[in-house]
């Protein structure tokens, strides 16, 4: 029986994976549909009404340069910018804005509604198609079936969502909408490992009922860094202000007297919650010995009633909400819009699929966002972003795209996934990053654009763009190793004025500029022609100054890589190797890591079984006399 | 030998000394163990309890009675190697050990291989590397001290050491990686002012252990001590006296000994190690000379000890002074003997006569005395008074490092905490200085083995000879 297509990729879900994943296959020519249960929710910002923050930021930036949209959606709906750990090291400066969340819904859902090849459908998929190991389209809820070549899943919490408030149930993945039943039993029969997770969120409460002057405001940076190569440098919105207030000792005595009421520590909830967010109740439990915790009240948009409480997730019963909310500065008469609550869903374990993002169990399927157990906007739409790219490589039957570790968080993020799976929710962090002082958001395009330019997302013009910029910066480089600075005393002078010292012999401006109090404003005091567009001129001041450090962090990531570099032969049978546990022979059989480096990340392998298999592989050499796949390093990944 | 396919198979050997004594014993590890001794005697119960000695009468095949014994019963898991573990506590005969073991090897055990019981043990997670090494060390170390410091390796010593270096360095990135992730949220990390001290105190420990690297060297590989002097002084001789055998080649000719000729003695549990150079000149000389002057030169900067031999009689020449003004800037430890003394009427003050020539030019004093290469008296005095007092004896507590492996990863673990430091006190982002940390930490697991590469795995397979 031959199938008909009617489309060339369907994607079950339009939050941030599913947005980025349907714009990337249609954009490059595939026929797609984009199925939700909500047309009105498209790119919704369900919980914080903010984009980037620390690592997350870069990420945005690398969604960006490989052509994704949330950069430039965050960009046009800023209400409030800033950069964090401005006063630290430019690695680990992180840009974060504050978005309007129904003109970011507005502006994704525009975005769709005019794209080209791109279908919208409002249903709820109930199976999906298979055959022969490949997955050939859905099943919807009113039994009709939609044929296509592949399927990108990206549900987010809708999976058997179950909402908590107090100690009432409601069904859904958020409030007024419907969870989604039927995937992720299917999923389970096909074998794949389903688990639950937990996430929270606050109550969103009346503007017009709190009492702002016993609040502090906090206002944004002036000078705005946008994360799209598309935005300028100008705010597009009015920029407003976040207000910050404390809970008090009496906030702390409600929650406390109320736990019993909790969802969470009366064990109705099963589901990990992620341990960098947790809920009131379990900060108020886990650290008794605070008596205060800060919280932002951050407005939900420019022409919106509600405030989101940020830092105060709860899923306590509305009246018990209501009651510590009281107790906190400004909030006295508060008037609560809708109440915080948990909710629990399913999610695949993520060493169920490759660094494609396609299942290991079934061709053609593809897992993106929450499903795989990250938390986070950002980890959702680089997700999407990737399994839109690959369902489509993976149709042209061009090569697979898997970033590095040493390219961007993304490849970051996808490796701990597929390696190391989760227990709770993931969310990125710069210290999960061993590049990271190379993984900036200042060097973006250097990672990355050439990778782009390969994906096909972008148009001539942005890419002339990108290239101009990586042109300047190669110039600039150049320019700064050849070009010497003479210690004529016109420079000693000037040099010791701008708080330096005298040279000794002539050097070139790139050794210079290493000195910490030169920057290239002064290089270009000192004569020196300098582009000083920060977009060129501040990038590789960074690289330069940092250079010793980045060649340190190189070199300690040799190291750890010579275990990276030793492959795995894919025969290899874990239940041979000698001193491995049973579980361990499982979960390597299952994972079958690529290297040596991979396998011992793999959470519940200990030590003693990676010494194992060397041992193992070794003696097999050894005892052959022949080349086994040993220490060769593998191919670089494209 | 174990090549981690099928079944696995079970060893054999004589744990205890070679030779005569009360009893020796032998140890089976692998899953026949029991099975194959209870062949051997059947009065065994079938299903032994662990930890529980049994006493038993050895039989051959042939029903002849070999031996009394004990044989102690380990279970599966609560082993020295991890293993099922049976030792047999016989009489101390070499002939009836030997007996035993055919005995088991016709049953179908195998006779271990050098270090494979710790192989095992090692592969069963029951000993890290460190402790591994230790024991490694513990089957080569030829004199009392080094057992000594194998046994306090093995015993986790320097294990426990890094471990808690390695949870301080954790605490510190703990603290400093929180700081960068959640900067926005009020977190109570560490001060820089806290961090530094804490990071001044892993800086201590490391240097510490650092220091203690020479002490362990010598305690594995022996003290080195550098003859040298001119042609023809007597090094040979002296080096013949204090080994007590004919080894390097003597004449009356100047120049005879053209390579290094080295011999070991033990001396009061040390092992001291003696080099005799070739004699020191800088005059022409033919090339084969020439490279032996060379190679006396690297000595005396390797050395632990150099000695510097003149002929007491003839007294110090302007040519020895050359010499000592030549080599004394690169030894550690630098002393001055006079040799020939019995050539001599009053050796003694001669002797302090030259030293006093010898002190007006260096501005320094030098120990040592006159000797006589032919008077073995003096043998007894020069190990005692000079060497053994120069050899530091290791505190009992403590950890030492004796692996050049395990003072190298140290080495860079103290370098990336200083680097750390610097950049704190030059107020550099957390990121940079998180970076020393983490080098620190890598190098730290590096040696407890937590990490892996090829140069780890290569020593594993050196040292434990498997794949035969």
């Amino acid at each position: 029986m031959s199938i008909i297509s009617d489309f060339d990729v369907i994607v079950v879900g339009a939050g941030h994976a599913g947005v980025e994943a349907c714009l990337a296959t249609s954009k490059l020519g595939l026929k797609t549909m984009l199925i939700t249960t909500n047309t009105d929710r498209i790119g919704y910002m369900s919980c914080n009404p903010s984009i980037g923050g620390l690592a997350k930021g870069h990420m945005v930036r690398e969604i960006d340069v490989l052509g994704g949209i949330m950069g430039q959606a965050a960009d046009e709906t800023c209400i409030q910018f800033k950069r964090l750990n401005a006063s630290k090291g430019p690695a680990v400066r992180g840009s974060r804005v504050q978005s309007d969340k129904a003109r970011y819904s507005q502006f994704v859902t525009d975005k769709i509604l005019n794209q080209n090849l791109l279908v919208l459908k409002q249903a709820e998929v109930k199976r999906l198609l298979l055959q022969n190991g490949r997955c050939l389209g859905v099943v919807l809820d009113d039994d009709s079936k939609i044929f296509s070549r592949a399927v990108i899943i990206t549900t987010g919490t809708f999976m058997n969502g179950v909402m908590h408030v107090g100690l009432s149930q409601i069904p859904g993945g958020r409030v007024g909408d419907r969870a989604s039943v039927g995937i992720s039993d299917q999923l389970r029969e096909l074998g794949f490992s389903v688990r639950r997770l937990k996430t929270g969120t606050p109550a969103r409460l009346l503007k017009s009922s709190i009492l702002w002057e016993k609040t502090t405001p906090q206002y944004g940076d002036e000078k705005f860094f946008p994360f799209s190569i598309h935005s300028t440098g100008q705010y597009r919105l009015p920029q407003v202000a976040c207000y910050i207030s404390r809970t008090t000792p009496e906030t702390h005595d409600i929650i406390r007297k109320n736990l019993d009421k909790s969802p969470m520590y009366t064990g109705i909830i099963e589901g990990i919650g992620p341990r960098y967010c947790p809920s009131i109740e379990d900060k108020v439990t886990r650290f008794s010995d605070r008596d205060s915790h800060q919280t932002f009240l951050e407005p939900e948009g420019l022409d919106s009633e509600l405030i989101y409480l940020q830092g105060i997730s709860t899923s306590l019963p509305e009246s018990v909400q209501d009651d510590f909310l009281r107790t906190i500065p400004g909030l006295e008469r508060v008037r609560v819009a809708r109440y915080g609550y948990a909710v629990e869903y399913d999610f695949v374990e993520p060493t169920e699929i490759r660094h494609t993002l396609e299942t290991r169990l079934v061709r053609g399927l593809f897992l993106a966002g929450q499903i795989n157990g990250t938390s986070g906007y950002e980890e959702a739409a680089a997700q999407g972003l990737i399994a839109g790219l690959n369902a489509a490589n993976f149709l042209f039957e061009r090569p697979e795209l898997i970033l590095g570790r040493d390219q961007a968080y993304i490849g970051v993020l996808i490796d701990d996934l597929v390696t190391k799976g989760t227990r709770e929710p993931y969310r990125m962090f710069t210290s999960r990053a061993e590049h990271r002082l190379v993984l900036r958001e200042d060097n973006t395009i250097d990672r990355l654009s050439s990778i782009a330019e390969g994906q096909g997302l972008h148009h001539g013009d942005v890419l002339a763009k990108l290239s101009d910029i990586s042109n300047r910066r190669e110039a600039l480089r150049v320019k700064l190793k050849e070009e010497r600075i003479n210690p004529r005393a016109a420079v000693q002078s000037k040099l010791v004025s701008m708080g330096s010292t005298e040279l000794l012999k002539s050097v070139s401006f790139e050794e210079l500029l290493r000195r910490p109090e030169i920057s290239c404003t002064s290089l270009a005091d000192l004569g020196f022609e300098i582009d000083l567009d920060p977009v060129v001129a501040e990038s590789i001041e960074i690289e330069v100054k940092y250079s010793g450090y980045i060649k340190r962090q190189m070199e300690l990531i040799k190291q750890a890589q010579q275990s990276e570099a030793m492959l795995l032969p894919e025969s290899l049978d874990y239940f041979e190797v000698r001193g491995l546990s049973k579980e361990e022979a499982d979960k390597l059989s299952f994972i079958r890591p690529r290297t040596l480096g991979q396998a011992q990340r793999i959470s519940g392998v200990n030590p003693s079984g990676i010494q194992a298999i060397m041992v193992y592989l070794k003696g097999r050499f050894l005892q052959s006399g022949r080349e086994l796949e040993i220490g060769r390093k593998p191919t670089k990944q494209s | 030998m174990y090549m981690g396919v099928g079944d696995r198979e079970t060893i054999c050997a004589v744990s205890t000394p070679a030779g005569y004594g009360g009893i020796s014993v032998i140890r089976l590890s692998g899953p026949s163990s029991f099975r194959f001794v209870r062949k051997l005697a059947n009065s065994l119960p079938e299903t032994p309890e662990s930890h529980k000695v049994y006493y038993a009468k050895l039989k051959d095949s042939s029903g002849l009675q070999i031996d009394e014994v004990l044989v102690t019963f380990f279970t599966t898991g609560r082993s020295f190697t991890g293993d099922e573990v049976v030792e047999i506590a016989c009489h101390g005969n070499p002939y009836i050990c030997e007996t035993i073991l055919t005995q088991l090897v016709l049953l179908g055990a195998k006779p271990a291989g050098r270090g494979e019981f710790t192989f095992r043990a090692f592969m069963n997670g029951r000993m890290d590397l460190v402790q591994a090494e230790g024991v490694l060390s513990l089957i080569e170390g030829d004199s009392l001290s080094a057992r000594k410091l194998a046994m306090r390796q093995l015993a986790g010593h320097l294990s426990r050491t890094l471990a808690l270096i390695e949870d301080d360095l954790i605490f510190c990135l703990a603290h400093i990686e929180a700081s960068i992730d959640f900067s926005g949220e009020g977190l109570a990390t560490l001060s820089d002012l806290d961090l530094r001290s804490r990071l001044s105190g892993i800086e201590g420990s490391l240097k510490e252990l650092v220091g203690t690297y020479k002490r362990g060297k010598i305690i594995k590989h022996g003290f080195k001590v550098a003859l040298v002097g001119l042609p023809n002084v007597g090094k040979s001789s002296l080096l013949n006296m204090i080994c007590q055998e004919e080894k390097a080649i003597v004449s009356p000719f100047a120049g005879t000994t053209r390579d290094l000729v080295s011999n070991e003695i033990l001396f009061e549990g040390n092992k001291i190690c003696f080099v005799d150079s070739a004699g020191l000149r800088g005059g022409k000389l033919d090339l084969v000379e020439a490279m032996g002057i060379e190679k006396s030169r690297a000595l005396a900067q390797e050395a632990d000890l150099v000695i510097f031999i003149f002929d007491l009689f003839g007294g110090l020449t302007e040519e020895d002074l050359a010499e000592i003004d030549r080599v004394h800037p690169y030894a550690e430890r630098f002393i001055v003997l006079g040799n020939k003394a019995d050539l001599v009427e009053d050796p003694k003050s001669k002797y302090q006569d030259e030293m006093r020539l010898l002190f007006k030019r260096l501005g320094s004093d030098l120990g040592g005395f006159d000797i006589s290469a032919k008077d073995s008296s003096s043998r007894e005095r020069l190990l005692k008074e000079v060497i053994c007092t120069q050899i530091a004896r290791p505190s009992e507590e403590g950890a030492v490092l004796s692996q050049l492996r395990h003072f190298e990863e140290l080495s860079s673990a103290l370098r990336g905490v200083s680097h750390s430091l610097t950049e704190l006190g030059d107020g550099f982002g957390p990121e940079f200085f998180a970076l020393g940390i983490r080098e620190a930490l890598f190098a730290i697991q590096r040696v407890l083995g937590k990490t892996y590469d090829d140069e780890i795995l290569d020593r594993v397979f050196k040292e434990f000879c498997l794949g035969k």
